[in-house]
């Protein structure tokens, strides 16, 4: 009665509470980056590396002329700005960034070129312009005041395919003449002309991101499709560059806008080859390439119940390496170093912002002297920003720690410590100082707080070399006394036979590791089985289960506090032993199992002891291995897995009298009956959901 | 048998609520007859009131009221004046009013104006009312009648409607009143001695040119900051909110100052530059008669489900408010912002509400106390509290501190309280987390500073709350959106704007229980703590639709006036963030004050009215120099205009503060700031003792990046804000620095020369 009575009273209380809403928000201001923290990478603030100085708006250039929105934003290197603006016309601003001439390109005899729908605006070294006329199919190379010296067409060459379509949108070259065309399209890579002119094919193409199941599928589609059928299949095509960029060393970046799915691999540094050589260097020192690299949020946002996703729109280099990549969806500009990791993101907007410094659509971004301008088609402006001290002396540690100048880079990472105290970056750099000039101790504790896995690793084992070095004398003695003395005690404890463990059950239980067949077979025909005792192993299973998790190093375990979840934590320990229990009891009952539940769950807690003591001895374990990749612990875990599995296998045979084929039968029916009742308790979750769904509804 | 019984009642009780419940849901607002006099009383053009300094004149042809100053025969009109000489008619210029109105058939909000709805077709009249005239305009289309009055008085025009005469049928709901829009208008112009002043930030100016075709820029925002009991779907960036009730406009040696001097938290100030079409620019303020939440919707379309967004507006209005404002002519060389900072100061002395003159110490420290952290004991997920200055390490660094500097600061303890710098219960429990010490310590630490004549603050959130306690319960006593809903909201993420589901909701308390929650921080304070600091209360806005006194922000002015200066009575002096005006005016301190309009778009320039208003009265301090990423240069932006730098400073900061994203701590480590502190503290001590007690009278930008600031007690100062030296007359002054003392700057030429380093 008294569970109706409190059915009735939550049903009253959900009546007369739903007013639940939401209102106001605060929102996101300033710089941040990424930070190797305890469960993955955390967001966290940091002190701004560019900040926005000035803003032009264009509306205030005093034009001849109206226009619709900016296109692309091109610098040269004496300071002025070119701006491709919609219908077709190219605005030049000089130094002062006043608007210095306007002009629509114009052919030899004077006539003015239609250029509406072009895209692109590119400056070479030499001063002439590139204009990417897209809906024209050509790119025009211009002199600096429209006047066109070269028309460039789709080349007529074997190597374009008979449906390609040109449509230049953005054009880059490298310090030797050789041009660098991209096509709105095309997903063959860019188009290379050599310094004559000549079309050299294609050059780059990003790869189709392949999996197990995608090359499971094809092949499945290879045996059971007709032609028919495979003709009307969606080809998997390669997502095209969005924009392309040449370094001083005429290296070729590219970055890929939106791509589905998880996006990856958005931006590329392309070999002479153009194959794709950027990689990204994980905290553990694990080289990958870009590829499988996701350069932006790991998470979206929905507007108007849209996902808006992430789009690379533009990519940069500077003088010292750094890439900079613009987002044109959410306003947001990342800076990486040459291993992909992430310096800092600023900007911001998320297509709606309105005041200096964030963006409503920012479509273009070039360096203007040692100011990186910012060109916003939303809001017909260019953000002008400048690196603050900080950012300038973060920049320099990196880069001097990228070039192994460890110690030369210490007072740099010094004086980034002062402005953010908590920078990884900063960590990582001076637990390499360290390591280098021989303060093992320090490098270990810096690397500990940058989570740098490996220079941690190499600092541990030259902290555990000197002790064992230091203390030798007395370490090695009292090693070989400890074994002698185990021994003494084993051969002892054998000839007297000096009981350790008085308790029958408790003996039988432990001793079931070593002697699984003997001891089982006295679970089952002497009942000396314990339930508390297999209860106890249940919950230590998950306690040690929960402890391991919490409090192994930092290399061993993924650990996050603000995300942990007891919940997951019972279920994968309690509620898989609970689960196996009752399902291999009511599989057993049906195929002639002599085993009672009692008996299945003890010997499933039972089995569970190799685990509980990896668990344990894993926990310390972890802080003293070298590398994170240690073959110790994880042989370790095998091994008692393993043995886990045995002792299953003994005690349910043993329990239910199987032999070991049919038990093989009755424990696959007993994982199949384990995914039936998570598959039930799902969909009675589901309901209870939709109901409680189905009562907000009503109400509110 | 028994059991049964219960269950039947249970039974009973439930449909009875469902009953009750379900039809409150389809409920239609019974609509009232709708009635227009029959004859429309009118007056001809003569005087309606005059006094010594100006004559306020009705104009029955162009149905327009006309002020006129005696002394320089300036003449402003509700019809922009020039535009009345050429005796035309605009649907937008000849109105003295605009509303916009709900149409709960269509769901649509809609505008109308008073010359196209009610003048042109001979729906207004007009009575006589003491000191001036009432004008009854009937929007007869929309089924709404709305009261103007204007009065003369002594120094100014006032400008009302009172919400208690508007009637409406229930056809549609009036949603918004704009006052005179154009009685604060210019001709559009390229000069810049035509401008409108807008209360962004610190001020903000918009200039009037209109050369661009097709382009006229409106600048709309709420005074004292959106609404936060109301759903924000569009964010962008953190907003820099209107923090005065004036605004104004400026042509030559005109100028016109507008004070909103009631329903303040109600209004929006609107600037229109360069309106094309009219020629016209104008700053006005618009009475939210109705608040809104906003909500995304689904719209009929065929196909593909397509949403948008829509505003849910309230269905009832507090009709006991009156809407007004006052407009104060400006002449000569009073017509510029500075004059208008000039007539707002001396409203709020004669109001009798500005604060005495507080001392304004060189710099600030704020110390965070700590937070509250996720952790697991055992496997088992707790929530915990990291932390970072203890009361004796306050101690330590106050005392190390006063031994390296002769200047004192202004001490204020943030994030103190149980949560920390997270919010937890209303006013933080009413305890302190017992992980900073003991009250002795606390105590200790009062003392340490009373000795040293340091003021300590420490600081209280008493409006949200993401738990409940000490009488206050989240569930029962959150404030409520337009939409009826409990005004919870959620952070977002710091990369994203998507609300961080990992963290607690958030309610913003009942504003009824606000004189509460109050109460409870005296009781608590009594002979514990010094100096109180509200960095949400003087900060927050928010509409509470539980009482209708408080619907769209209603009384958020007066109530918060109420409420400190019960705090002072008790003693304690107070501190508040970002300082809306009616807090500011009442406290001893202001933290965070703007030092920029903000950055939008649409506006021109930033100028220091902020500053003018209330330097030399209520000692003001900047945003945490130490966190921005140009400490240098954040201090010149502040010293140039009299305000004293601040310092975020905490002992230590554990990994796990970072880890978990509290924005503060990152750059907060007394040790890495101490140097630094001592260096830039010495260096400016000096200034800021010389202008102790001075107003900010004028502030000149001499080129981009110098400026000339000059306080009332003559002191000068000239601040070099750029990276290269520069000869202003005949002083050199190095980059970022300043320089105090006159220099002279000749008059029409260049004022100096730069040069790059």
């Amino acid at each position: 009665m008294r569970k109706i009575k409190r059915v009735c009273a939550v049903l009253l209380l959900l009546v007369l509470l739903l007013s639940v809403g939401v209102s106001a928000g605060s929102s996101y201001t300033g710089s941040f980056t990424r930070r190797e923290a305890a469960g993955g990478t955390k967001t966290v603030y940091m002190p701004d590396v560019y900040r926005a100085t000035d803003t032009v708006y264009i509306r205030d250039l005093g034009l001849s002329d109206g226009f619709d929105k900016i296109q692309d934003m091109a610098c040269d290197a004496v300071g002025n700005t070119y701006l491709l603006v919609d219908p077709g016309r190219v605005i030049v601003l000089n130094k002062e960034l006043q608007c210095d001439r306007e002009f629509i390109p114009t052919a030899a005899d004077g006539t003015e070129l239609n250029v509406e729908g072009a895209r692109g605006i590119f400056v070479a070294y030499n001063g002439n312009l590139y204009i990417s006329d897209t809906e024209n199919a050509r790119v025009l190379r211009c002199d600096g005041n429209g006047l066109v010296l070269q028309e460039i067409k789709v080349p007529e060459s074997d190597l374009i395919p008979s449906d390609f379509t040109f449509r230049p949108m953005k054009v880059s070259m490298d310090s030797q003449g050789y041009l660098y065309v991209l096509s709105d399209g095309s997903y063959y890579g860019a188009l290379l002309y050599d310094p004559m002119g000549e079309f050299s094919g294609f050059y780059g193409a990003n790869s189709v991101q392949t999996s197990v199941l995608t090359t499971l599928e094809n092949l499945w589609d290879m045996l059971v499709q007709n032609d028919v059928k495979r003709a009307k299949t969606e080809r998997v095509l390669p997502f095209q560059f969005i924009d392309l960029f040449v370094d001083e060393n005429d290296f070729v970046y590219t970055c890929t806008g939106q791509t589905s799915g998880n996006s990856v691999g958005q931006l590329r540094k392309l070999s002479p080859g153009g194959t794709n050589i950027l990689e990204y260097t994980s905290a553990t020192g694990a080289a990958s390439a870009s590829d499988s690299y996701n350069f932006g949020e790991k998470q979206t946002f929905m507007r108007l119940k849209k996902k808006v996703q992430q789009n690379f729109t533009s990519v940069l280099v500077d003088d010292r390496g750094f890439i900079y990549a613009l987002d044109r969806a959410y306003g947001l500009i990342y800076v990486y170093d040459q291993r992909c990791t992430l310096m800092t993101v600023f900007g911001g907007g998320y297509g709606s912002g309105t005041q200096q410094g964030v963006f409503s659509d920012a479509c273009a971004m070039d360096f203007n002297g040692d100011k990186l301008f910012v060109a916003d088609a939303g809001r017909n402006t260019i953000t002008l920003f400048e690196m603050t001290t900080f950012g300038n002396t973060l920049l320099e540690a990196q880069s001097k720690t990228l070039d192994s100048a460890y110690t030369d880079a210490k007072p740099f990472w010094n004086e980034v410590l002062l402005s953010d105290s908590g920078n990884q970056l900063a960590q990582r750099g001076l637990a390499k100082a360290a390591y280098v000039e021989g303060d093992y101790q320090l490098a270990l504790e810096l690397s500990r707080q940058g989570r740098d896995a490996s220079v941690y690793g190499q600092a541990l084992g030259m902290v555990q070399n000197d002790f064992i070095e230091k203390h030798f004398v007395w370490l090695f003695p009292l090693v070989i006394l400890l074994v002698v003395g185990i021994v003494v005690l084993m051969i002892l404890s054998r000839k007297r036979s000096i009981v350790l463990v008085s308790n029958q059950k408790l003996r039988l239980m432990l001793g079931c590791v070593m002697h699984p067949f003997r001891n089982f077979q006295e679970i089952k025909y002497k009942k000396l089985g314990s339930l508390p005792l297999a209860l106890v192993i249940t919950f230590l299973f998950f306690l040690t289960g929960a402890l391991q998790t919490t409090l192994s190093d930092f290399r061993a375990t993924s650990y996050d506090p603000t995300t942990y979840n007891l919940i997951y934590q019972i279920a994968r320990t309690i509620g898989l032993v609970v689960l196996w229990s009752l399902a291999n009891w009511g599989v057993s009952a049906l195929a002639e199992g002599k085993g009672k539940l009692k008996e299945v769950f003890i010997v499933t807690g039972y089995s569970m002891l190799p685990m509980v003591v990896y668990q344990i001895i894993s926990i310390p374990l972890s802080y003293a291995i070298q590398s994170s990749g240690d073959l110790v612990i994880s042989s370790l875990q095998t091994v008692a897995i393993i043995l886990a599995g045995i002792m299953l296998c003994v005690g349910l045979m043993t329990i239910h009298d199987y032999t070991f084929p049919r038990l093989v039968f009755v424990a696959v029916l007993t994982v199949l009956g384990m995914i039936l009742v998570i598959f039930v308790l799902f969909m009675v979750g589901m309901m209870i959901s939709q109901f409680w769904e189905f009562i907000v509804t009503v109400f509110m | 048998m028994r059991d049964l019984s219960i269950l039947k009642k249970c039974g009973v009780v439930l449909l009875s609520s469902l009953l009750i419940l379900l039809p409150l849901g389809c409920t239609t607002q019974e609509k009232a007859e709708y009635q227009v006099p029959e004859t429309m009383t009118l007056i001809d053009s003569e005087v309606v009131a005059q006094n010594d300094k100006y004559c306020m004149r009705w104009d029955s042809e162009q149905n327009c009221i006309l002020l006129e100053d005696l002394q320089s025969g300036h003449i402003w009109s509700t019809l922009p004046y020039d535009y009345y000489l050429e005796g035309e008619t605009n649907a937008s210029l000849s109105s003295p009013l605009f509303i916009n109105y709900y149409d709960p058939e269509y769901g649509t909000v809609d505008g109308a104006k008073a010359y196209s709805a009610c003048i042109r077709d001979d729906l207004m009249s007009i009575e006589k009312i003491q000191g001036g005239l009432r004008l009854w305009f009937y929007f007869q289309d929309v089924e709404i009648t709305v009261p103007l009055d204007f009065k003369l008085r002594e120094d100014s025009v006032e400008a009302s409607v009172d919400a208690s005469l508007i009637e409406e049928s229930g056809l549609t709901r009036l949603v918004s009143v704009t006052v005179a829009p154009y009685f604060c208008s210019t001709q559009n112009s390229a000069e810049k001695d035509r401008y409108l002043f807008l209360p962004v930030g610190s001020g903000a100016l918009m200039y009037t040119q209109d050369e661009i075709q097709g382009i006229s820029r409106l600048f709309s925002a709420e005074l004292y900051g959106t609404d936060a009991a109301r759903r924000q779907l569009e964010i962008s960036k953190t907003e820099e909110a209107m923090r005065l009730p004036v605004f104004g406009v400026v042509e030559g040696d005109q100028g016109l100052c507008a004070i909103i001097e009631k329903g303040s938290a109600s209004a929006l100030i609107e600037g229109e530059a360069g309106n094309y079409r009219n020629g016209h620019s104008a700053v006005y303020a618009t009475f939210n008669l109705r608040g809104y939440d906003e909500a995304e919707v689904k719209q009929l379309t065929i196909g593909n489900a397509v949403y948008g967004y829509a505003q849910i507006y309230a269905e009832e209005y507090n009709a006991e408010q009156v809407f007004s404002v006052g407009y104060y002519p400006l002449t000569g060389a009073e017509a510029s912002y500075a004059g208008m900072a000039s007539v707002y100061r001396t409203y709020l002395k004669k109001s009798g509400i500005l604060a005495d003159t507080s001392v304004q110490q060189s710099y600030r420290v704020n110390l965070l106390g700590g937070a509250t952290i996720k952790k697991t004991m055992l496997g088992f997920p707790s929530t915990g509290f990291v932390a970072a200055t203890t009361f004796e390490q306050a101690q330590t660094i106050l005392k190390d501190l006063q031994e390296a500097l002769t200047a004192k600061p202004e001490v204020m303890l943030e994030g103190f309280g149980q949560t920390g710098v997270d919010v937890g219960q209303i006013g933080g429990g009413f305890a302190f987390a017992s992980a900073l010490g003991s009250a002795a310590k606390q105590k200790q630490l009062e003392a340490y500073c009373k000795e040293q004549g340091i003021p300590l603050y420490t600081d209280f959130d008493v409006v949200q709350f993401s738990g409940s306690g000490n009488g206050f319960s989240v569930s029962f006593d959150t404030a409520k959106t337009a939409n009826r809903q409990a005004a919870y909201w959620r952070p977002d993420l710091l990369n994203l704007p998507a609300k961080n589901s990992s963290v607690a909701k958030i309610g913003l308390l009942k504003r009824s229980l606000l004189p509460d929650a109050v109460s409870k921080l005296n009781k608590f304070a009594k002979d514990r703590i010094s100096g109180i600091s509200l960095s949400t209360l003087g900060d927050i806005a928010y509409s509470d639709y539980n009482t209708y006194l408080y619907y769209a922000k209603g009384s958020m002015a007066e109530q918060v006036q109420e409420l400190l200066t019960t705090i002072r009575e008790e003693g304690h002096p107070l501190t508040v963030r970002g300082g809306n005006a009616y807090a500011a005016m009442l406290a001893s301190s202001v933290f965070d004050v703007p030092l920029n309009n903000g950055g939008y778009d649409l506006l021109d320039e930033s100028v220091p009215f902020y500053q003018m208003v209330f330097r030399g009265h209520t000692a003001l301090y900047s945003e945490p120099i130490n966190l921005t990423a140009e400490w240098r240069e954040t201090l010149l932006a502040a010293l140039s205009v009299g305000v004293s730098p601040t310092f975020m400073l905490c002992n230590s900061c554990d990994e796990t503060l970072i880890n978990q994203s509290k924005a503060d701590f990152y750059g907060s480590v007394y040790g890495n700031n101490r140097d630094r502190i001592v260096e830039t503290v010495d260096e400016t001590a000096a200034f800021y003792d010389s202008i102790q007690g001075a107003e900010l009278v004028q502030y000149t930008t001499l080129q981009s990046g110098v400026t000339q600031s000059k306080f009332s007690n003559g002191v000068t100062v000239t601040v070099n804000n750029t990276d290269g030296t520069v000869i202003i007359g005949d002083r050199s002054i190095e980059a970022r620095s300043f320089v105090t003392g006159d220099i002279v700057v000749e008059e029409g030429g260049e004022p100096g020369e730069s040069e790059k380093e």
